[in-house]
C-alpha cells in the first residue's frame, strides 16, 4: 500500500514539474525549534510563581508611607480606672520656727472608695507631615524589593539554563547512552530547582497546559 | 494522508529568494499592522493597533484615524476606552479589557500596578485582541475602494479616505470578514451574513450565515460562506461549488482564476477545474492578487507566484525576533508587506540594501526598549533607591511646627476639707463625681532641623529603626502621672505632680538621649553611604546587561551566524537577558516580541 502511495506521489511530482517550494531560514527553524516548548510555562509565569510561593509583593509598601501619615488622623485614646481601696491616713503637724514641734494641725483618715475615670485622647499632627516610622518603612521596602531581586534573577538563570539545556540535547544530542542520561539528568534537577523556588507551580502550570 | 504526504514530499523542493524588505518611515513604519491595501486614490492604507494610516506617493505614513479606541489606565483602577467612536463600542471594549487584563495584587487583596505594567499589559490585551476575530481591534481587509477603501474590523465596516476615518456603518452588523467593492454596489461578509450596499443606500441583507471571503473573477462573485464556496453571476444566484479540500483558509480571485489555500496546499480554479499551485511550508492566513500576481501571506514569508501559480519565490522576514506578516499590498508596480513591525516595501536583493535592512533591523531592536537612563530610572525606583523613596525632604523639619494635641478628662470625686478651728478637727465632705477637662497644645522645634545634617530628629529615627525608646522616655508624657514624680504640697491633701517633668531634658536621662542621638547620628550616615553604594552597584549591573544586549542583539540582527544552535542559544540569551532587564525594572522588555502602538507610546 505505502509502495502504491509513493509511486502516485512521485507520479504526481512528475507531472508538476514546475510545482516549487521555498524552504525556511536558520531564523525561523530557531523559532520552530523554541516553539516545542510553548508548553511549558514562561519565564514570566515563572518568576511570578516564584515571588508568590516566597510572598514577596514589596508593592504594598508603596502606600505605606502615605497610609502612615493618615493614621495621624486618629488620636491615640488612653483610658484609666482607678479605684482606691486602702485606707486614706494623713497628719499634718506644724512647727514652730525654733524646729520645735507643735501639736498637730490635724489628723485625717478616710476609708470612702475613691473611684476615678481617666480618658485622654492625644493627636500627633505633625505626623500628618511626616511619620517618624517612614524611615524604618523606606528601609525595610528597600530590603524586600532587594529580596526580591535576588529571586527574580535566580530564578531566571535556572529557567534559562534549562532551557538551554534542553536545546543541547536536541540539537547537539550526546552521542552516547551515559551522556544523554547525564543530560537528561541535568534538565530534571534543573526542573527540580525551577519547582523548589515556585513550591511545585513549575510542573503544576506545565501539566495543566 | 494524501494532503500529509504531498506537503512533505513538497518540501524537498526549493524556490529562489525574491528580493529584501525595505522599512518605510512615519508612523506606520514601526507600528504593528494588521491589514493593509491600496486605496481607490492610488494611496496606502494599513490598520492596526486600533489605527489607520495612509500613506501617499513620496510622503510618509501619516495617522488618519481610530477604528478602535485608545486605552488608558486611571488612577482609580479602571480602564477606560477613548476615541471619536460610538459610545457602545467604547462600553464594550472597556468590559473587555476589565474581563481580559489580569491584574497581580500585592497579596493582601489590593491591586497594585506600576505605571509601566499596566501600558504593557493595555499593549498585549490590544496585541491578542487584534489576532481575536470579532474583535473590535482585529482587522480583516483593508479593500480598495474609490477615493480610498474600506476597512473590515470587528467592530464593523469603515471607510476611509483623504479625509479620514468614518464608522462603523450601523447598517451593517456583525464583525465584517470581507468586503468586495464593485461599480454599483458594495457586498460586505460578516458574521451575520451577506450584505449588499447600493450606492447611497442602506445595506441590505442579502442571506445568512457567515460569511468569511469575497471575491470576482471572470464575472461571476464567489464567497466562502460556514466554510462552503458558492459562485454565481450575482449574490443571488450563488450556488455551491466543490471544493479541493473541505477546510478552505483563504480565497482571492483575478482575471486569470479563483484561488484558494487550504492547510496544505494552494489551489487555482479555470473553467470548472482545480489545479494544484506551488504550495508553501506555512499555511497563508491570506491571499492577495495584484497586478496579476498571486501572493500568500504567511507569519514568516511573503510568497510572491508566477503567472501559473506553478512556482513561487519566498521573500522572508527582513530580520529576526518575532516577525510576522500580516498582509501584502500592491501599488505602483512595488510590493509592500504588513507586518507586527511595520509596513516594508520589496526591492531587489543586493548586498549594501541588505546590510542597511539588517542595520535598521538591529537599530529598531536596540532602540525598541526604554533608553538606558530611563531603565535606570526605573531600576533605581523598583529598588526603592530613588530619591522619591529614600529623600523626605525638609517635612520632618516642617512637621514640627505643628502640635502635639491632648485632651483629657478626668471623672472622680473632690473631696472638701474644712478645718473647724474649734474643736481642731477637720470635716471631709466627698463630692459627687464630676467632669475635669484639660486641654493642651504641646510644640517641640528644634530650629537647627531646618539647617542641619538631619533633618529627621535622630531621636525618632533612632527609635524607628532601631530600639523602642518608649519606655526610656516616658517622662516625656505630661499627663501619665505614673512617670513624674509626686511632690509634697502642704496646702493640700491632693497628690500633687511635678511640673518640671514636663520639660524632660534635665533628668538624669539626658545622658542616655545625648548617647541615643550619637548612636543615631552614626546610623544615619552608615545608612547614606549603604543606599549610594546600591545605587551604584544597580547602574553597574544594569549597564552591563544593556550593553550585553547589544552585543547578542549585533550578533543576531547583522552577523547572521548560519549554525541553528548557535542562531537559537542567542535568541536564548537575548530572552534572558530581556527577562534581568524586565525583573530589574518592572518592565516588560520582550526584544524578539512583537511590537504595538501602546509600547511604543510608551517608550
Amino acid at each position: 500500500m505505502k509502495t502504491t502511495i509513493s509511486i502516485l506521489l512521485t507520479g504526481v511530482l512528475c507531472a508538476l514539474p514546475t510545482v516549487a517550494l521555498a524552504e525556511p531560514t536558520p531564523d525561523a527553524e530557531a523559532k520552530k525549534l523554541l516553539a516545542r516548548f510553548d508548553n511549558e510555562p514562561t519565564v514570566n509565569e515563572v518568576q511570578q510563581a516564584a515571588l508568590t510561593y516566597a510572598a514577596m509583593h514589596p508593592e504594598q509598601y508603596e502606600t505605606m508611607r502615605t497610609r502612615s501619615r493618615f493614621a495621624a488622623v486618629l488620636p491615640e485614646v488612653r483610658l484609666r480606672v482607678t479605684q482606691d481601696k486602702g485606707d486614706d491616713q494623713k497628719q499634718y503637724q506644724r512647727y514652730s520656727e525654733s524646729g520645735a514641734a507643735a501639736e498637730p494641725l490635724s489628723d485625717t483618715s478616710t476609708t470612702d472608695e475613691n473611684l476615678e475615670l481617666q480618658g485622654e485622647v492625644k493627636w500627633r499632627l505633625n505626623e500628618l507631615v511626616f511619620n517618624r516610622y517612614e524611615t524604618a518603612v523606606v528601609k525595610e521596602h528597600r530590603q524586600v524589593a532587594k529580596e526580591r531581586q535576588r529571586i527574580l534573577q535566580s530564578v531566571t538563570q535556572v529557567y534559562f539554563e534549562r532551557r538551554r539545556a534542553q536545546v543541547d540535547l536536541l540539537l547537539a544530542p550526546p552521542g552516547d547512552a551515559a551522556g544523554r542520561t547525564l543530560a537528561e539528568l541535568k534538565v530534571a534537577e534543573l526542573t527540580a530547582e525551577l519547582d523548589g523556588m515556585t513550591g511545585g507551580a513549575f510542573s503544576r502550570m506545565a501539566a495543566e497546559r | 494522508m494524501p494532503a500529509a504526504l504531498w506537503f512533505a514530499l513538497t518540501t524537498l523542493l526549493a524556490a529562489p529568494e525574491g528580493g529584501v524588505w525595505l522599512p518605510t518611515t512615519g508612523h506606520a513604519g514601526e507600528r504593528a499592522i494588521q491589514a493593509m491595501g491600496a486605496g481607490g486614490d492610488a494611496a496606502l492604507y494599513a490598520a492596526g493597533g486600533g489605527v489607520v494610516y495612509r500613506l501617499e506617493p513620496g510622503a510618509e505614513w501619516t495617522r488618519i484615524g481610530r477604528y478602535a479606541p485608545r486605552l488608558t489606565w486611571e488612577a482609580g483602577g479602571e480602564i477606560v476606552a477613548h476615541g471619536d467612536l460610538p459610545g457602545s463600542l467604547l462600553r464594550q471594549v472597556e468590559a473587555d479589557a476589565e474581563a481580559g487584563i489580569e491584574t497581580p495584587d500585592a497579596g493582601d487583596g489590593r491591586e497594585v500596578v506600576p505605571r509601566e505594567v499596566k501600558q504593557a499589559l493595555l499593549a498585549q490585551f490590544v496585541e491578542a485582541q487584534a489576532e481575536t476575530p470579532g474583535s473590535p481591534y482585529a482587522v480583516a481587509g483593508v479593500v480598495p475602494a474609490p477615493q480610498g477603501v474600506w476597512i473590515a474590523t470587528g467592530a464593523g465596516l469603515f471607510r476611509a479616505t483623504r479625509d479620514g476615518l468614518t464608522g462603523p456603518r450601523q447598517d451593517v452588523r456583525g464583525a465584517v470578514h470581507s468586503v468586495l467593492h464593485r461599480p454599483t454596489e458594495t457586498l460586505v461578509g460578516t458574521d451575520t451574513g451577506l450584505w449588499r450596499i447600493p450606492a447611497e443606500a442602506p445595506a441590505v441583507l442579502l442571506r445568512g450565515g457567515r460569511v468569511s471571503a469575497l471575491t470576482e473573477s471572470q464575472g461571476s462573485i464567489y464567497f466562502l460562506a460556514d466554510g462552503r464556496i458558492f459562485g454565481g453571476a450575482t449574490p443571488d444566484a450563488a450556488h455551491p461549488i466543490s471544493a479541493p479540500s473541505p477546510q478552505p483558509l483563504a480565497m482571492a480571485a483575478d482575471p486569470g482564476g479563483l484561488y484558494l489555500a487550504t492547510r496544505f496546499a494552494v489551489y487555482r480554479r479555470s473553467g470548472a477545474q482545480w489545479r494544484l499551485c506551488a504550495s508553501v511550508p506555512t499555511p497563508p492566513s491570506r491571499l492577495v492578487t495584484g497586478e496579476g500576481i498571486l501572493h500568500a501571506v504567511a507569519a514568516d514569508a511573503i510568497y510572491l507566484y508566477s503567472e501559473s501559480c506553478g512556482q513561487v519565490s519566498r521573500v522572508g522576514a527582513p530580520w529576526p525576533g518575532g516577525f510576522g506578516f500580516t498582509d501584502v499590498a500592491r501599488l505602483g508596480g512595488l510590493v509592500w508587506a504588513s507586518a507586527n513591525q511595520g509596513v516594508f516595501m520589496l526591492t531587489p536583493l543586493d548586498a549594501d540594501t541588505s546590510l542597511a535592512v539588517q542595520m535598521e533591523g538591529y537599530r529598531r531592536a536596540v532602540t525598541g526598549i526604554p533608553s538606558m537612563d530611563a531603565l535606570v530610572l526605573r531600576a533605581l525606583e523598583v529598588h526603592r533607591l530613588d530619591s522619591q523613596a529614600t529623600d523626605v525632604g525638609l517635612r520632618p523639619a516642617w512637621a514640627q511646627l505643628l502640635p502635639e494635641l491632648r485632651a483629657a478628662a478626668r471623672y472622680s470625686p473632690r473631696r472638701i476639707e474644712t478645718l473647724d478651728r474649734g474643736t481642731r478637727m477637720t470635716e471631709i465632705e466627698v463630692t459627687r463625681p464630676k467632669p475635669d477637662w484639660q486641654v493642651m497644645a504641646y510644640w517641640r522645634i528644634s530650629l537647627d532641623r531646618f539647617l542641619g545634617f538631619a533633618t529627621v530628629s535622630p531621636l525618632d529615627y533612632f527609635e524607628a529603626n532601631a530600639l523602642d525608646l518608649e519606655d526610656d522616655l516616658e517622662a516625656e508624657d505630661a499627663l501619665d502621672g505614673a512617670a513624674i514624680e509626686e511632690v509634697f504640697d502642704g496646702t493640700t491633701s491632693e497628690i500633687v505632680y511635678d511640673d518640671e517633668a514636663l520639660s524632660a531634658g534635665e533628668g538624669p536621662e539626658a545622658g542616655l538621649l545625648e548617647q541615643y542621638e550619637d548612636a543615631a547620628i552614626s546610623m544615619m550616615a552608615s545608612e547614606k553611604k549603604r543606599v549610594a553604594a546600591e545605587r551604584t552597584k544597580v547602574v553597574t549591573q544594569l549597564r552591563r546587561l544593556y550593553q550585553q544586549r547589544q552585543n547578542l542583539l549585533y550578533r543576531l540582527w547583522v552577523q547572521r551566524s548560519k549554525d541553528l544552535l548557535q542562531r537559537t542559544t542567542l535568541l536564548l540569551s537575548v530572552d534572558e537577558l530581556d527577562a534581568r532587564l524586565s525583573a530589574m525594572t518592572g518592565l516588560n522588555i520582550r526584544s524578539t516580541g512583537r511590537s504595538s502602538e501602546e509600547a511604543n507610546e510608551a517608550k
